[in-house]
């Protein structure tokens, strides 16, 4: 099975937050996290289960695949944005805002939480089937595959970028 | 709604507020990254707008400058950020709207919000820059021009 994977390196990642620097060891862990194939492969095996009441393969829907992927949008997306983002008040939901505004959501970050963002993003990038006629398996793999690296590499666009903030206040002593 | 200081404002005082307004237009131009440095700079703008209120000849001058580029200003806000808005050439009113529309947006779309800050913090400038003497007004504006380009 081929899956189309949106291709990004470390060299695009600085060059979209226009400096370079020692990444942080989070964002170095998430960063080759989503750009190993063996994650893609393992949320592929994760999206296709046995099972045994049709005694069949199944193919599930874009609901389990927000489960599948759970674990690395809370590790690599929730916990170290919300960290930001609960640090600095007015600050903080700036960055959320940017966050959203470059996946393209289009929400007020004071009336909505973190989780709310990823699933309206989720929502709109993985095919979404229903309980008779669930999508493709391919399209399936290749929309969590995009989906999970845009969501991933977009929240690392924002920790560089926060990250930048604070050390160019530092430099200055404004912190 | 933005209540402006009652007491008159200087001359010196309103030179120096004019040249604080265009600081903080020169930051927000350059934090292209940074939105939420931006936002402070927007934030402070908008105080200094509402401090140059106390001031009849900016005011006065404002409404001149809005009336005759306010349809300008309307299709360059539109067209550079989407935002529609609607110029009342009040400047007490145009400041509150300013202002509301500035947090309506920068929870939403933090760069957009701070583009339309800047324009909106700049119509104000350019017209308050016609209560200054020609001689000051040319030299804040080469600084200004030099800033932004």
């Amino acid at each position: 099975m081929s899956t189309q994977q949106t291709p990004i390196d470390i060299t695009e990642l600085l060059a979209l937050t226009g400096r370079s620097r020692v990444l942080t060891e989070k964002v170095k862990r998430c960063y080759a996290l989503v750009t190993n194939p063996k994650t893609f492969e393992a949320i592929a095996s994760a999206l296709r289960g046995y099972d045994p009441a049709s005694g069949g393969w199944f193919i599930p829907h874009a609901k389990h695949a927000k489960q599948v992927i759970q674990n690395i949008i809370q590790e690599c997306v929730v916990e170290p944005l919300t960290m930001v983002a609960e640090g600095g008040g007015m600050d903080g939901l700036i960055t959320l805002a940017e966050y959203a505004s470059m996946l393209d959501v289009d929400v007020d970050v004071s009336a909505v939480n973190i989780q709310d963002i990823i699933e309206l993003k989720l929502n709109s990038c993985l095919p979404q089937g229903d309980e008779k006629k669930p999508p493709a398996y391919t399209d399936l793999v290749n929309a969590t595959n995009n989906c999970l690296r845009e969501i991933v590499t977009k929240a690392l666009v924002t920790l560089e970028r926060a990250g930048a903030v604070s050390a160019i206040a530092s430099r200055r002593g404004e912190s | 709604m933005i209540n402006p200081p009652t007491a008159p404002l200087t001359t010196s005082a309103r030179d120096a507020l004019i040249g604080e307004l265009k600081r903080h237009i020169d930051a927000l131009a350059n934090t292209a990254v940074d939105v939420r440095q931006a936002n402070r700079h927007a934030l402070l703008g908008l105080a200094v707008v509402s401090r140059l209120m106390a001031d009849a000849r900016v005011m006065d001058a404002y409404a001149r400058y809005c009336t005759a580029s306010g349809g300008f200003l309307t299709k360059l806000i539109k067209d550079v950020t989407g935002i529609e808005f609607t110029f009342t050439c009040d400047l007490r009113t145009d400041a509150e709207a300013l202002r509301s529309t500035y947090m309506k947006y920068v929870f939403r779309n933090p760069s957009r919000a701070r583009d339309f800050a800047m324009l909106m913090m700049e119509a104000i400038l350019n017209s308050a820059y016609s209560t200054l003497d020609e001689e000051k007004a040319r030299v804040v504006a080469s600084e200004h021009s030099a800033n932004t380009h």
